[in-house]
């Protein structure tokens, strides 16, 4: 008996074994003639492809449809960061996991922290505006979200073409060019923006998620409440979402905002509550698996955001 | 005062979120008593997991058999939820319940598997689906504080029918449960009655489980049976004595939450812990004549 247990035992033990052989055998053999970058998050493979082009093969972490702010990888992505030329991350706060990670890789890619040079804002709102006045670097968590505000994606943009320079001088000019052009658009973008919500009569907006859109609301002028803090994985709580009807009766609002691949059931209790009605607001974190078949892009997220920020917001 | 005015009004805005609480805070520790009876206290612990790993389940059929599960607030996807969540309890729980009785070695290293490997389980799955993970977190950990009126309705009428079964049958469920070997001699159909009981367990798991999530569902299971049992000198006080700790703490932790911006579960599950703390003290000081002796069925 203790004999037939034991050849069992081996037995399963070689067919894992062999399980894990098959995969790696069906693996294609990489064609490595291009750069290879591996980026963390939606915005910064956009940013990414429209800076490399055609000289590099850019992929993304985070799969699709899957909320980032929990986000850990797997041994498979970190086989993937490691033979990647290039990493670009957005910043310690969006992705702690990177910083400890990324300095223990032995093979030592090129990093891109795509915040350098980016002013970020506390996480809390409130505390943000408490020390407003106050310079120097500040303390605490930081809101992550910096991509939302279209000139920190500008700096994010020069960031990841300074690494993709460091790793491939020989195409300097071709990444400055298409940086330069991205920024461009991304300039263009934000004056849509200031031009759409300068002149509108309501300047507070709600948000049935996370606070994701803190950057957004300070470049425009505008309030900004959500219902759960930074990380979408803290509950709500019921004062919070007895204020934010409350905000939503007094300001007169008529449509309060959800985010992309998080549960509508906050947004959607409060429009029930107030007959307001929902419009999504998408963070652009990430995206669902049929937009990013459709290639969706950042700029195009940002304009849907765009108009229903007027509606929301009751713009003319 | 205000606050509890605001809660007690019937316009309150998050009417619905104190309701269900309220109710599951009732029924929970009306099985959670059996639990603690029959000595199976750790399947209270992996129940409530192996529930949400029904959940996780019921929503990656759609993934391995090509079709697209509408948005997560329709109604559909939650009663995809709830069948997957009691389908795989009632399983899990049967066949617990049959190793428990048949099987040799210990329970408690099978439960505490049954649990590692649900919770592990759910992740996987989480991590797999390519419809990404829409909704799902809410629906493993439970959404108490948006309970729309169906997701109210569903889990009145379930919980409703577990009371109304368990009050209807209580002497023979007690009986099968307090003293088995007694039912058997008076010829009581105990298979029956068993399998009745746990199917019932089973229900009102699931129906928390997608409520309040699991660690709420856990709380209210067991710790206000707990502290019933502390002071019960029968079977009939032993049960509504928890019940009504389980309603009243719900409530509590409610007002507790709104008043001081806490999330409701890990409010109510802490309060309870602090009053099961008290009692305990309680039980030690008070002397043993009055309120110590052992809970006897009536």
């Amino acid at each position: 008996m203790k004999k037939i247990l034991i050849g069992l035992i081996l037995i399963c033990i070689s067919a894992a074994l062999m399980a894990c052989q098959k995969k790696q055998a069906q693996a294609p053999a990489p064609l490595h003639k291009k750069l290879t970058v591996v980026t963390t998050l939606f915005p910064l493979y956009d940013f990414a492809r429209a800076v490399a082009g055609d000289k590099a093969e850019v992929t993304v972490l985070l799969p699709p449809g899957v909320e980032p702010h929990s986000f850990e990888p797997k041994p498979e992505d970190i086989v993937r960061i490691a033979k990647a030329d290039l990493v670009v991350y957005t910043n310690e706060y969006m992705e702690p996991w990177a910083v400890k990670l990324l300095k223990t890789i032995a093979a030592k890619p090129v990093v891109v922290d795509s915040s350098k040079g980016v002013t970020m804002l506390k996480a809390d709102p409130e505390e943000e505006a408490e020390h407003a006045h106050e310079g120097g670097h500040p303390q605490g968590w930081m809101d992550p979200h910096i991509w939302l505000d279209f000139a920190n994606a500008q700096i994010m943009v020069q960031n990841i073409a300074d690494g993709l320079i460091a790793k491939d001088p020989a195409n300097r000019e071709f990444y400055t060019a298409n940086a330069h052009a991205y920024q461009q658009k991304l300039a263009q973008l934000d004056e849509e923006y200031q031009a759409g919500l300068k002149n509108c009569p309501k300047r507070v907006f709600l948000h049935g998620g996370h606070y994701a859109f803190g950057y957004l609301a300070k470049r425009y002028g505008l309030s900004y409440h959500s219902a759960q803090a930074v990380n979408p994985d803290a509950e709500p709580t019921p004062a919070k979402v007895a204020e934010l009807v409350k905000e939503m009766r007094s300001n007169g609002l008529k449509y309060v905002y959800n985010e992309e691949l998080l549960s509508p059931a906050t947004a959607e209790m409060i429009a029930k509550e107030t007959g307001a009605t929902v419009l999504m607001l998408n963070g652009a974190h990430n995206v669902s698996k049929e937009d990013f078949d459709k290639q969706v892009s950042f700029l195009s997220l940002m304009r849907q955001n765009l108009v229903n920020l007027k509606k929301g917001l009751q713009c003319p | 005062m205000d606050t509890l005015h605001q809660i007690l009004s019937p316009d309150f805005l998050l009417r619905n979120s104190i309701y269900t609480s309220v109710l599951v805070g009732f029924a929970c520790p009306l099985v959670g008593v059996f639990l603690l009876v029959r000595r199976l206290v750790f399947m209270g612990v992996a129940l409530p997991q192996i529930s949400s790993t029904g959940v996780a389940i019921a929503l990656s059929l759609p993934m391995w058999f090509g079709f697209k599960l509408s948005e997560h607030s329709s109604h559909s996807a939650h009663m995809f939820a709830f069948a997957g969540s009691i389908t795989f309890s009632l399983a899990a729980i049967l066949i617990l319940a049959f190793l428990e009785r048949r099987g040799s070695g210990q329970p408690e290293g099978r439960l505490g598997t049954a649990y590692v490997v649900s919770a592990a389980l759910s992740i996987l799955l989480l991590s797999k689906n390519t419809y990404g993970e829409i909704g799902w977190l809410d629906m493993l950990k439970g959404e108490v504080i948006t309970i729309s009126d169906f997701d109210l309705g569903l889990t009145a009428a379930t919980l409703s029918l577990v009371i109304a079964v368990l009050g209807t049958f209580h002497k023979e469920l007690l009986l099968v449960s307090f003293d088995r070997e007694m039912a058997i001699i008076l010829r009581k159909r105990v298979v029956f009655w068993d399998a009745l009981l746990y199917v019932l367990i089973g229900l009102t798991v699931s129906m928390a489980v997608l409520s309040v999530g699991p660690l709420i569902a856990f709380g209210f299971l067991l710790i206000p049976a707990l502290t019933a049992h502390l002071f019960a000198r029968n079977m009939h006080g032993f049960t509504m004595m928890a019940s009504l700790i389980g309603g009243v703490v719900a409530f509590l932790g409610f007002c507790l939450a709104y008043s001081f911006d806490l999330p409701v579960g890990p409010t109510d599950v802490v309060l309870l812990g602090g009053i099961y703390a008290c009692a305990w003290i309680v039980a030690r000081i008070v002397p043993a004549g009055g309120v110590r002796q052992p809970y006897k069925a009536r």
